[in-house]
């Protein structure tokens, strides 16, 4: 399904598919059975005999998702499928897809909606100019960064604690509260700096209430791996 | 190849039918052969042999002119927005997604837009030969050897327009499509112009009447539209027992320089290149 496509919106739905339907080499009977089908999964039975043009933007693009999957395929491509869509759109068209996943099908998403992207793929790749700089499976991806975020709640943070911190990561932000907390956000380039800020928190007389990984976003990585660059992704 | 051109042929009739392009057309068109009609019927029964004829051919050839000149703008019209038009409304891109190459698109939506050009031009011709017959009273000769020279009108303009909407958008097409056929029909006047100087005689204005029907064949090269309308109003007229035969075929209507049998083997040839011409621009060009 091509990104910014438009249908021929005087034809109803119907006609619409039956016409792609034949295009792909499908007879009218067939046609007809897969029509039902499809209207079917993408939620707009009923409407077959409706004008294209009297649909919202999110119904043709549940209606170009259902002209995609007339000819059964195995392996459907979505460029930016839920691009201008309000997020009632984008959440129908996210619950297809899921859906199609469910099913077996393999779909290659095409998005710069990072958000959508996480919430939908097994595997990511960011292109950059051109070419692969990172591919591989999500969580893989998010944990592949040059830096890692951390979160520490710590009670008794002295400032001789606040060096040796300091000493082995980057204090980001601090928060302190009435009770005598302190809240930090910390980044480390090794996740093996973890026990050994715990350690030297303990060690210090420090009371730890909470130590946390922050988790990446796709946003995060995405804009470090185009960082300093001006970059086509 | 030849299943995706008949898709496409039936996806363009339907949308030809769908936006009630045809309604309007036909009603307008029928309005029109009413009031040709009408003016056949009351060519005073009072009135001269002489004249009579005179005013009954003279509005058979301003209603063939016309009929030809309408059905050439309906072709226009159709074919300037054919590839250009699904571009820039997005639908281009939807179509082009699909399993079907870029040559069947476009020969099948000439098919589509051809068939329904030419069943137009068939009724209006018929309509305005058998009115002739009724109402006036003569049978025009030759209709089935004119019948093809008046289809081959639109189908050249269609074709033509199919080209240029492969490469520019739809307005400069238009205006294109329509300033070229002005200037073919004012050409063609020229020429016709030239030939009654020629008939007229005299070794003065022999150049002149040379020049001046060069500029016609030269035009009908360019575009071969106006050389088979005066073929084709060549065949209708010339052999039809008219008195004033010759009086008329001097009018701006008539044909004084009649274009031979090979431009109307151009003409077809010229079709043929443009649809291929066509297809080839719109193979290369980047959507």
């Amino acid at each position: 399904m091509p990104e910014n496509f438009r249908y021929h919106d005087w034809m109803t739905a119907a006609e619409l598919l039956e016409f792609h339907g034949t295009l792909h080499g499908l007879s009218r009977g067939e046609a007809r059975q897969r029509i039902a089908q499809t209207l079917v999964m993408v939620g707009l039975k009923g409407l077959e005999k409706r004008l294209v043009r009297t649909f919202s933007k999110g119904m043709q693009q549940r209606l170009g998702l259902a002209v995609a999957l007339l000819p059964r395929p195995r392996l459907l491509f979505l460029d930016e499928p839920t691009s201008a869509l309000d997020p009632m759109g984008r959440r129908e068209i996210r619950e297809i897809m899921q859906e199609l996943q469910d099913r077996g099908m393999a779909i290659f998403l095409n998005s710069h909606l990072l958000t959508e992207v996480e919430k939908v793929c097994l595997k990511v790749a960011v292109i950059k100019n051109g070419r692969i700089v990172a591919t591989g499976r999500l969580e893989e991806l998010l944990g592949m960064g040059r830096h890692h975020e951390v979160q520490l709640d710590v009670g008794g943070l002295a400032a001789e604690l606040l060096q040796r911190i300091e000493q082995i990561s980057t204090v980001l932000h601090r928060e302190d509260d009435a009770a005598g907390r302190s809240k930090l956000r910390l980044r480390v380039d090794d996740r093996d700096k973890l026990p050994l800020l715990a350690e030297v928190v303990v060690h210090a007389g420090g009371k730890i209430y909470n130590l946390s990984m922050v988790q990446n976003s796709l946003e995060d990585l995405f804009m470090e791996l185009m960082a300093g660059e001006n970059a086509d992704a | 190849m030849l299943k995706g051109i008949l898709v496409m042929a039936r996806f363009a009739l339907l949308e030809v039918l769908r936006k009630k392009v045809v309604l309007a057309g036909v009603f307008l068109t029928c309005v029109y052969l009413l009031l040709f009609g009408l003016g056949l019927h009351y060519l005073g029964a009072n009135i001269g042999v002489v004249q009579r004829q005179l005013a009954g051919f003279g509005l058979f050839s301003m209603g063939f002119y016309l009929a030809t000149f309408l059905t050439v703008l309906i072709a226009g019209f159709a074919g300037v927005g054919a590839i250009s038009g699904e571009i820039e409304s997005g639908t281009a891109y939807a179509l082009l997604a699909e399993p079907v190459s870029r040559s069947q698109i476009l020969l099948g939506k000439y098919v589509g837009y051809g068939l329904m050009l030419c069943a137009y031009a068939a009724f209006f011709f018929f309509v305005l030969w058998g009115l002739m017959a009724w109402q006036f009273g003569v049978v025009l000769p030759g209709p089935w050897t004119v019948l093809p020279l008046f289809l081959l009108q639109p189908l050249i303009i269609l074709a033509l327009a199919f080209w240029g909407s492969t490469m520019m958008s739809t307005l400069a097409n238009g205006i294109t499509i329509f300033l070229l056929y002005g200037i073919v029909l004012v050409a063609g006047m020229i020429e016709q112009v030239g030939g009654f100087i020629q008939m007229a005689g005299g070794s003065a204005t022999a150049h002149a009447a040379s020049v001046m029907i060069n500029i016609g064949i030269v035009s009908s090269l360019v575009l071969p539209v106006d050389a088979l309308y005066r073929r084709a109003v060549f065949v209708l007229l010339s052999n039809t027992g008219n008195l004033l035969s010759s009086l008329q075929s001097l009018g701006p209507f008539g044909s004084v320089s009649v274009p031979s049998q090979a431009m109307v083997v151009y003409a077809w040839v010229y079709l043929v290149g443009c649809l291929l011409l066509a297809v080839r621009s719109f193979k290369r060009r980047d959507i």
